[in-house]
This record gives structure tokens, C-alpha cells and sequence, in this order.
């Protein structure tokens, strides 16, 4: 793998797309902990399945490319086997908010020490144009030119389940994005970001976002009412403003450290196991 | 006096399965080899719930049906076992709740308001009133009841004298030459397994007939040096232990049929992704929620084929209590040896039975190598090797970036679609799977059991195994069970069937999943023994079924 943190995988999203924006602010991430110092060996990247995921291909670190939906709970899994990695799952919307919505609602509930970065363009991509759980309520895709539902609030529902950190972030606003995303992963717990990312393919909503998102000021994070007021300012639908950046940040034990025993070497786990017979003769 | 079997019924909630595990420590205790087989229907109170017994100087395998000694909370167990008893049953019933019965009635219920304490004391009461029936030494008995309970003994004790005073007819059982083995479920048992094969995390959800391991597993976490975890759904459970595992640490999941459909889209990552992923699949009767309490062995083809995809996996059927310890942490060890998935098959039969298991049978099973990098050159996670294993590495790994997949892949772990690359993986799938079927060729796949002169085989699996064993002899058949069934063992399997003449197969499904197993590989039986009625083969209805199919 190359030492700029980028694979020699053929990048196939399509020109214009989000995730570049997403890939170049986890690349620069990096950059900044080798310049720091830090390791990157123990970081891995967990991805689902989507347009998003090809991210695990694209960056030179180590990488789970796991299925629709279920990046976070091998997250999950990683952190019970080993609590000093740092684990940042890139997921799509389709991905995390449909396929894996349990998951991403028990992992807040858990404050599983990871990072979610949802790559969120409000629709399928890589299966062609279908709505998603993000998707304005007024669009059709062909899998549903009659249906329309409302969507949902991500960051509002991960305040309400449990998240230790919610903010979101836009793929036309790098520098606040790069914070935002470092922010999360430096975070001890469960770290949401929603990142609006345009499809330029099936989603273009460029010219909306760059003219209503706005950046949040003088938030009070420890306010968790105030938070909740600041993620339904935009109900992914209608005309409101957006507001970026960190709306929320708290600190509550995390997942891992309910698994403080040791593990046993095999003598001793042996005659665990023998005292756990003997005790039933 | 060989062997004896004794039924303890009464109602779900009245502590029937604790009970006649107590029952069974005192029967090993006194020196016999025990079989427990627990019966209840799939709810908490009410319904009937009963444990048969089966005590013999040889270890039982499965249980009888007629009993010779009755216990009975209720008029249910007593109208079940009247057609079922042999000469001389000795019956002691609730007489407040049993009003037709022969036998010893014990008025429980107004014990129980003379005495105080908990009402579940009436099944402690009973089995003193057994204890005298045995002639079993009350100083045994009390023992017994100070290990078990500790500080809540003495009630124990106080209602166990009670019962002891009640005279029946005496049908005494001798001591036997036992060496007061413990007394272990199939499901702890494969935790234990687990545990020496290395077991390290374990995730499941629970579900019947399984969730005795999580149980046991979460009960002794600490002891075990474990990390436990019920998650929110069997999708959750598999990723978890997916993950684990990418972590490096030994990993495993339990469940029954349904929650593994929910984990075969997982279990088919982890072919692809060659993680090592170990599930215990534990059987029971129907499709769909079936009759979730009961058994079955009607997942052998569905754990053959689990996932989408062709990819090499582990799979073997331990059939009693011994097999189920060393294969349980042995499938978890190959996971590892050959990263691939590993799935061992149980059954209700095996999960909630209760079986006197001496320690020396307990055999640790033994690790082979697990193939790590040595961290020289550029890692890559699917390096091509001889005999398709790659150097395993986990994160954080100096030097390496371990890139896992999904996805058709190189060897650096990134996606392909290039023809070449698509068939350069299948081929390395197919040489993994040989290394494998060549490794396990070594480690006694296949059980042989001979019976002199015999020219018939009954050929079987999982835990229909034991009682195909018990009544070899008598009805003059050798036995052959492969207790690993993917890579399927041929060689092995032709080996030992050269020397008969007529095979038939023996299993608890209705379609013969095995026999049709048998003839995928070019093995074809004669006869198809088969049962499907939620219950497993007892000796008696196995040996009318085989006279049956013309033995």
C-alpha cells in the first residue's frame, strides 16, 4: 500500500460524487496523525455496502468491506476484541438507515466506542436512483413512482437513542467537515456524524445545500434540548435552513469497559473449566 | 440390577428440569451412569413438564420408554407412564393433586402450608420419598442437597426427611461402580468445549434449544476470562462475531434453524472474507417456529449449503456429550487453522440432555497451527499459498495493512471482476477445502462401531448415534457415524463400509437428509429408518423400526 494512505484501486465513483470530498478529509485525517506522530496501524475502517463502501477499497489502511447494513455491528465485534483499536465506520444511508437501522440504534444505545461517518446522499446510488429512508418525501425513484414516505431525522434520532457526539457536516465544506469527522473519531464513544454528500448522478442537490446550510455557533454541546432543537431545524425535507457542525457531546461509560476481566491463558482456563465440573459431580 | 430409569413429572414451573437434575447427581453419586431426556412444551407455567431418567453401569445414550420408578406432581404424568411401567413401578404421587394412582400418596400441598417454604420443595420431598423407595443412604441424599442449595439447604434437608418417612413398596437400587461423575447438559458441555478450544468472545441471541450455552457462557465469563454478549437480533450476533474475529479474537455464535437463516448472509461473508467464524446450530423440530421445544435432525442439508455462494466450510455432528466437548472446541480451532467457517451441528437431544460425564472422557481437543504472518514483505490478507490458506494478521499489525473483504477479491483484499480473478479465488476455495478434507482425514472423522459377524451397517448421525450403538449388538448390526460431515470424509466412510454387505440409514427427519447426504458421495443405502415426530429414537421404537426395514 502506498504511503499517501490511498490504494491503487481504479476509483470508480462518478465525477462530481461526495465521497471524494468524504475520502480526501479522511485521507487528510491521517496525514495530520503521521505528521502528529500517531500510529495508523491501529485504526480500521469498517464499510457497508453501497457507493460509499468502495472507500474501503480506496484507502490505504486496514478495511472490513462488510455487507449492506452490517458494517457496525462487526464494528461492534472489534471493539469487544480489542478496545485500543479505532474503529470508523463509513456507511451509506441506504445502507445504515434501512438494511442496518438496528444496529446503528443499538450501537448509540451502547455507546460503542466507534465513529459513523454516513455517507448520506438521500438515495441509492449503486442500484440506481431508489429512494432512502433520507429521501425528500416528494421524490420517486423507479422502485417507487407511487410511494412516498416521510423521511427520517438521523441526527435527532441518534440523540434520542443514546449518541455521545452528533454533529453533521457537508461534503462542499471541507475544512468544518475534516474537524467534524477528526472530532469523532478522537471521541471516547459513539460518534454520529451525518454528512450531506450530493449524488451527482441520481441526488444533485448542490445548489440547495450550498445555499441553505449554515454553520452552528456558540452551541452549548452539553445541552441535549438544545441539541435536539438544532437537528429539527431540518427535517430533510421542505425548505429550512441546515445547520453544520457539532451539535451535541457528552460523555457516558462506554460499551468496552464492561469487559474488564482478563483474558486466561489455556493452563488456567483449564482448570477453570475442570472446577466448573468438579462442582457438578 | 443393570439399569433403571425413573420419571419425574408435573407441571411446567414446578422445577421439573432442576429437579431431575438434582436427581441425577444423586443417582451418580450412588455410582450410576445417568441419562437425563427433559420434555416440556414452549412456555413458562402450566403445561406438562416431565424428565426421564435413565441410570446403567454402561453410560446411556437416550432413554427408555417405560420407567421403573414414577414420581408424579400431577395426574397427567401418572395417566402418561400407567401403560408405561415395568413390573414392579414404584409410583409416589402429589395425593392433593393425583386422584388415580397405585402407589405411595404424599399429601404435598398440605405439607407444604404446614411447613412453609417454597412450593418447588415438593419435588425435593418427592425424591426423598424416592431415596427410601431405593434404599439410597438419607446421608447421601442430604449431602447432595448441602452441594446443591448451600445456605438454603436446611428446608431442603427438613423436606427431604419428610419424604424419607413416607414407606413404598422398596425397590432398592444397589450402589453402583460409578465414580460419581459430574452431571453436565449437551449445552454445557459445548460451552466447556468452546471454552478449551479457545474460546474467547461469544455473541448469540437467545433461542431454544441453545440458549443454555449463552447461559453458561455469560454465567462463567469471568471465570473463563470471556467476553459475553446478547445483542439485538441473530444478524447482530453473527456480525459480532465476524468482528471479533477480524480483531483476533476467537470468536463464536449459537443459535437454533430460524436464527441461523438470519446469519447466513454473514456465514457466507465469512467464507468469502476466510474469517474464522465458528456457529453452534442447535436442531430442533419443524420449519419455520416448528415446535420449538422438541427435536429434530432436519437442518443437515440447510447447514450443508447455508449461504450464498460456493466456499468451503467445517461442518461436524457431535452425537453425545463426549463427541459434543472435543468437536465444540475443535470446530472452533480449525475456524482458525484454515479460516473458514466452522459450524458444529446439534440438536434438542444433545442441548438439554443430561449426562454423567467423567472427567478423563472430557479429552481437551488439540490446536493445530494457526498460520500467522511472519511480517516479512509486503502483507497481503490473501496471499496465494499451496494449499490456499494465507498468512493471517490482525489489527494493529506493524508493518501490515490487513485489508478484509466481502467482495470477489486480489490477493491485497480489493475487489475484482476480472474473470481470471473471479476463477483464481475459486480455486483457491477448492485447495483450502482439500487441505482441510487432508487435515481432518487424520483426526478420526468417522466413528466405527463393529459388531462380530455382522454383514449390516446402520449408518447414522448426530445424536442418533448412541442409541444406533446401544442396540447394535442385539440386533447384530456395526455402526458407522461420520462425525464430520463437510469436507463429507469419503475415504474414511468407503473404508469401513467395504466389510458389509447392507446399509441402512437411521435419522429424526422425514425426507432421509442424510441418506440423501450418503448418495451425493456415491453411498447408497438400502433402507431408510427415519422418525419425525419431535422425540428422539428411544432403543425400543429404533429396534421395532429397523425389524422393520428388514434387518
Amino acid at each position: 500500500m502506498s504511503g499517501d494512505f490511498i490504494t491503487g484501486a481504479q476509483n470508480t465513483w462518478c465525477p462530481g460524487c461526495g465521497n471524494f470530498a468524504i475520502q480526501h478529509a479522511l485521507k487528510t485525517i491521517l496525514e495530520e496523525y503521521r505528521e502528529e506522530g500517531r500510529s495508523t496501524e491501529n485504526i480500521v475502517l469498517v464499510n457497508g455496502i453501497g457507493c460509499h463502501g468502495k472507500i474501503g477499497d480506496y484507502m490505504g489502511i486496514n478495511s472490513i468491506y462488510s455487507l449492506h447494513g452490517r458494517a457496525i455491528p462487526v464494528a461492534t465485534g472489534l471493539k469487544m476484541a480489542n478496545p485500543d483499536l479505532t474503529v470508523i465506520c463509513c456507511v451509506g444511508d441506504g445502507d445504515t438507515l434501512a438494511e442496518g437501522l438496528s444496529h446503528l440504534i443499538f450501537a448509540a444505545k451502547r455507546n460503542v466506542d466507534i465513529a459513523v461517518f454516513v455517507h448520506n446522499n438521500r438515495v441509492f446510488g449503486l442500484t440506481t436512483g431508489q429512494y432512502t429512508p433520507t429521501s425528500p418525501e416528494s421524490y420517486h425513484g423507479k422502485s417507487n413512482p407511487q410511494v412516498h414516505e416521510y423521511p427520517l431525522n438521523p441526527p435527532k434520532l441518534m440523540l434520542d437513542c443514546g449518541a455521545t457526539y452528533v454533529g453533521r457536516g457537508y461534503s462542499r465544506r471541507m475544512a468544518p467537515l475534516k474537524d467534524l469527522m477528526k472530532g469523532a473519531i478522537e471521541h471516547r464513544g459513539f460518534a454520529f456524524v451525518d454528512i450531506l454528500q450530493i449524488c451527482a448522478s441520481f441526488m444533485n442537490l448542490r445548489e440547495e445545500y450550498d445555499q441553505r446550510v449554515i454553520e452552528t455557533k456558540d452551541t452549548d454541546l452539553s445541552d441535549l434540548q438544545a441539541a435536539t432543537e438544532l437537528a429539527e431545524m431540518f427535517s430533510y425535507d421542505g425548505e429550512d435552513a441546515i445547520p453544520l457542525g457539532l451539535f451535541y457531546q457528552t460523555e457516558r461509560p462506554c460499551f468496552d469497559t464492561q469487559f474488564l476481566w482478563p483474558k486466561k491463558g489455556h493452563d488456567e482456563r483449564f482448570e477453570a473449566i475442570k472446577a466448573y465440573i468438579a462442582a457438578r459431580s | 440390577m443393570q439399569e433403571f430409569s425413573v420419571c419425574l413429572g408435573g407441571k411446567a414451573g414446578d422445577g421439573i428440569n432442576r429437579s431431575g437434575t438434582l436427581l441425577c447427581r444423586i443417582l451418580a453419586r450412588h455410582g450410576w451412569k445417568v441419562w437425563m431426556y427433559y420434555e416440556y412444551p414452549s412456555l413458562i407455567r402450566g403445561g406438562q413438564n416431565i424428565v426421564v431418567i435413565r441410570a446403567g453401569e454402561k453410560q446411556p445414550g437416550g432413554h427408555r420408554d417405560c420407567v421403573d420408578y414414577l414420581l408424579a406432581l400431577d395426574q397427567i404424568t401418572v395417566d402418561r407412564y400407567c401403560t408405561k411401567c415395568n413390573p414392579g413401578m414404584v409410583c409416589i404421587y402429589n395425593s392433593d393433586t393425583v386422584s388415580r394412582a397405585t402407589g405411595t400418596g404424599i399429601d404435598l400441598e398440605a405439607i407444604v402450608r404446614r411447613e412453609g417454604g417454597h412450593p418447588v420443595m415438593k419435588n425435593t420431598c418427592l425424591i426423598g420419598a424416592f431415596c427410601r423407595a431405593a434404599q439410597i443412604p438419607f446421608e447421601l441424599l442430604e449431602q447432595m442437597l448441602r452441594d446443591e442449595f448451600g445456605e438454603k439447604a436446611e428446608p431442603n434437608i427438613r423436606y427431604a426427611a419428610i419424604g424419607y418417612d413416607f414407606e413404598s413398596s422398596p425397590k432398592p437400587i444397589p450402589a453402583g461402580t460409578g465414580d460419581g461423575s459430574a452431571v453436565l447438559s449437551g449445552n454445557e458441555v459445548m460451552a466447556l468445549g468452546l471454552c478449551a478450544g479457545g474460546l474467547e468472545t461469544y455473541v448469540a441471541y437467545p433461542m431454544s434449544p441453545s440458549t443454555g450455552i449463552l447461559h453458561t457462557l455469560a454465567g462463567e465469563a469471568e471465570n473463563f476470562g470471556l467476553r459475553v454478549l446478547h445483542p439485538e437480533s441473530e444478524i447482530a450476533a453473527a456480525g459480532m462475531t465476524l468482528g471479533a474475529a477480524c480483531g483476533g479474537s476467537m470468536a463464536a455464535t449459537g443459535t437454533s434453524g430460524g436464527g441461523f437463516c438470519l446469519m447466513t448472509e454473514t456465514f457466507s461473508m465469512a467464507g468469502m472474507s476466510e474469517t474464522p467464524f465458528c456457529v453452534v446450530l442447535c436442531q430442533r423440530s419443524g420449519p419455520s417456529t416448528g415446535a420449538p421445544t422438541y427435536t429434530g435432525q432436519e437442518d443437515l442439508l440447510f447447514a450443508l449449503h447455508a449461504g450464498q455462494g460456493e466456499f468451503p466450510r467445517l461442518v461436524v455432528a457431535p452425537g453425545d456429550h463426549t463427541q459434543a466437548f472435543y468437536w465444540s472446541g475443535r470446530a472452533l480451532q480449525l475456524a482458525w487453522e484454515f479460516q473458514v467457517p466452522s459450524l458444529i451441528l446439534a440438536d434438542k437431544t444433545l442441548c438439554e440432555s443430561v449426562a454423567t460425564c467423567p472427567p478423563d472422557l472430557l479429552k481437551p481437543p488439540v490446536a493445530g497451527p494457526v498460520p500467522w504472518w511472519d511480517g516479512t514483505g509486503t502483507y497481503e490478507r490473501y496471499q496465494e499459498t499451496g494449499n490456499g490458506v494465507s498468512p493471517l494478521a490482525v489489527p494493529p499489525q506493524q508493518g501490515a495493512v490487513v485489508k478484509v473483504s466481502s467482495k470477489t477479491h486480489t490477493a491485497d483484499g480489493i475487489a475484482t471482476d476480472h474473470a481470471q480473478e473471479i476463477a483464481a479465488l475459486h480455486d483457491k476455495f477448492l485447495r483450502k477445502e482439500q487441505a482441510l478434507a487432508v487435515a481432518l482425514a487424520g483426526e478420526s472423522p468417522v466413528l466405527h462401531v463393529p459388531t462380530p459377524d455382522a454383514t449390516t451397517v446402520i449408518c447414522t448421525w448426530g445424536t442418533s448415534a448412541p442409541v444406533c450403538r446401544e442396540i447394535s449388538e442385539e440386533v447384530g448390526c456395526a455402526v458407522i457415524q461420520p462425525i464430520v460431515l463437510s469436507p463429507f470424509p469419503l475415504k474414511a466412510m468407503q473404508d469401513y463400509l467395504k466389510a458389509y454387505s447392507r446399509l441402512i440409514t437411521v435419522e429424526v427427519n422425514s425426507t432421509g437428509q442424510f441418506a440423501t447426504l450418503l448418495r451425493s458421495q456415491g453411498i447408497m443405502p438400502d433402507a431408510e429408518v427415519k422418525k419425525y415426530d419431535g422425540r428422539p429414537f428411544t432403543p425400543e421404537d429404533l429396534t421395532t423400526a429397523l425389524k422393520e426395514a428388514g434387518i
